[in-house]
């Protein structure tokens, strides 16, 4: 037997209710033979929200204040150390600073106005999580100088954990929408998993790859899953569960496997032909006779290219079209190449006019963040919107 | 409401906590893990010969205890000792600046004083430019191109006694196309020496 009871898995909310909270989109009763269960679960559910959300005590306003406040910190802090905010720490302070005051203006304007539906844990819930974030340790320091390094690197690495934990929000907020309301039967196999990721993390102690202990560690969260939220939820969550393979660092030099670098520089040089420069290119290497660059693999777009199948995965599953899925997976590559050839010949023209300086300033990774949003942003538009709105409210 | 199971988070601590055994004497408490009599003397690379340029790091990141980088005669070396091995897995080193080579590598064997060094080696000519570079790793005082299989094999060990630092010596450089085997038989030279000068300041 699991420890799930009836009173833990209420909070539906349903429309024309008077508390002026905003009816979930999609709702739809489960079954009738729980209704009685469900409005008094839903009452007393919304009479919360009512007092702690949207309204007006002094110590609602001050919890509704250090939420916004708690989650506009995490957003600038994000934007700050990220490497989406330049390597400069006063332009990151100033863009950690804008993301702070924006997320508190949005917050403001649209406060979260969704019924709460993530019961109190158990406490000790927050011991495993502590205990789980030790285990971590083995691996932290790699991991925050490969994901905030530069923009060369894992520049999505910070945001992943956001999308998995955004995701499994909407997921399960859907679930209780559409779940019967009878409870999940936790597995005992969750801890076996768990274990099996531990192993793997105390093994890595003597091989110290590192990867293996990440791994294991990203195991460990289906076994979390199966353990805590039991074997149905688990599969309903198999995408956030996945998308957390995103963690991996890729080492930069499988863009030369990919032909990224060589295909840049050629495409540079065939550019710079147009207007007339004669540029001597060998390997990836292209100069001109004031000043020249490498197309490192750094330099390649690959961290882009990695980051973009993150996206594709979400989009893939949420899409209905195969022809749009055909796209989005040939898109990266495409992107990759088709961004950073002008951004090369930039750089080059940059580096002969201003000399090799140029390379070495502000404007170097600038030009490499840009690069990374034109490489990502445009897959949205692959979207198919219909279905993400069915599947994700 | 969305609840979390209280029945297992119990089991769960407990493996944790066991995990957290070797995760704590590893990363927080520190290991023995040095098997080098004199380490700072590989820097002596660096200075010896009479026409190189040295630049020494200690703790280059953390993953990196000690680096060394040099320049003779335009070919640059670099000399890497660090007890994470993942760098060093694939046949190009990560980060390790002129191993960026668009070819396929293959392993020479070559013999320094009854000793057999299997070098990786790169070879490139473009535009009638060459470009060469080359590579030997040592762990647990045996040279060897590769080090993911003896880490692999030796996990148990270094669970118990600590890891062991792998040490990479790489060395790359340019040349006009016809003095490509030149430049070649130079990096191996210079790579036999390095080694037996480990033997000598670590054996």
């Amino acid at each position: 037997m699991n420890t799930f009871t009836a009173d833990r898995l209420g909070g539906l909310p349903d429309t024309g209710q008077p508390w002026g909270v905003q009816p979930i989109a999609g709702y739809r009763r489960p079954n009738q033979a729980a209704s009685v269960f469900w409005r008094r679960a839903r009452r007393k559910q919304w009479e919360f929200d009512d007092r702690d959300r949207a309204g007006g005590g002094p110590t609602a306003i001050v919890k509704r204040g250090v939420r916004d406040g708690l989650w506009a910190v995490g957003v600038g802090v994000l934007v700050a150390i990220g490497p989406h905010s330049s390597s400069k720490i006063s332009v990151s302070a100033v863009c950690g600073a804008l993301a702070f005051g924006a997320t508190l203006a949005w917050r403001h304007r649209y406060p979260d106005a969704r019924p709460r539906v993530w019961a109190r844990p158990p406490t000790l819930f927050w011991v495993v999580l502590a205990a789980y974030a030790f285990l971590l340790s083995a691996v932290s320091s790699w991991l925050f100088g490969e994901y905030t390094h530069g923009i060369w690197w894992n520049g999505h690495g910070l945001l992943v954990p956001l999308a998995m934990a955004l995701l499994t929000d909407r997921i399960l907020r859907k679930d209780i929408q559409e779940a019967p309301a009878d409870a999940d039967a936790t597995s005992v196999w969750g801890v076996a998993v768990v274990a099996a990721g531990c192993a793997m993390v105390a093994i890595d102690c003597g091989i110290r790859s590192q990867y293996l202990s990440l791994f294991g560690l990203l195991s460990c969260l289906p076994g979390f899953s199966l353990a805590l939220l039991g074997p149905r939820r688990t599969r309903l969550l198999w995408l956030p569960l996945l998308l957390g393979l995103f963690l991996m660092p890729i080492p930069t030099r499988y863009a030369l496997d990919l032909q990224l670098p060589q295909l840049i520089s050629r495409g540079v040089v065939e550019i710079m032909g147009w207007f007339g420069f004669s540029v001597v290119r060998v390997g990836t290497a292209v100069s001109l006779p004031a000043g020249g660059f490498n197309v490192s693999e750094d330099c390649s777009g690959f961290a882009a290219f990695y980051a973009s199948y993150a996206i594709v995965l979400v989009l893939a599953v949420y899409n209905r079209s195969r022809a749009k899925i055909a796209l989005l997976l040939v898109a990266p590559w495409l992107l990759a190449v088709a961004v950073n050839v002008p951004r090369g010949t930039v750089l080059l023209l940059g580096a002969n006019y201003f000399g090799m300086e140029f390379l070495g300033t502000f404007w170097h990774t600038a030009s490499g963040i840009v690069a990374f949003w034109l490489m990502v942003l445009p897959l949205l538009l692959l979207a198919d919107r219909a279905t993400l709105r069915e599947k994700l409210g | 409401m969305i609840g979390l199971s209280d029945r297992y988070l119990a089991p769960l601590l407990a493996v944790l906590l066991l995990a957290a055994v070797p995760v704590t004497a590893h990363h927080w408490v520190g290991m023995p893990n040095e098997d080098c009599a004199d380490p700072d003397a590989m820097r002596s690379l660096a200075i010896g010969g009479g026409t190189l340029i040295g630049e020494f790091r200690d703790k280059y990141d953390y993953a990196i205890s000690q680096y060394t980088r040099g320049e003779k005669g335009g070919a640059r070396f670099q000399v890497v000792r660090s007890v994470y091995p993942q760098q060093f897995f694939g046949e190009r080193p990560l980060h390790m600046p002129g191993f960026q080579i668009d070819a396929a590598s293959h392993i020479e064997v070559l013999r320094v004083d009854g000793a057999e060094l299997p070098i990786r080696v790169w070879q490139r000519t473009e535009m009638g430019i060459a470009h060469v570079a080359a590579y030997l790793m040592i762990y647990r005082g045996e040279p060897m191109a590769s080090v993911l299989r003896p880490s692999v094999r030796h996990a148990f060990d270094a669970l118990i006694h600590g890891p062991l630092p792998v040490t990479f010596i790489g060395i790359d450089g340019y040349g006009p196309a016809p003095v490509a085997e030149d430049l070649r038989r130079e990096f191996f030279g210079w790579l036999g020496a390095a080694w037996t000068h480990y033997r000598r300041v670590c054996g």
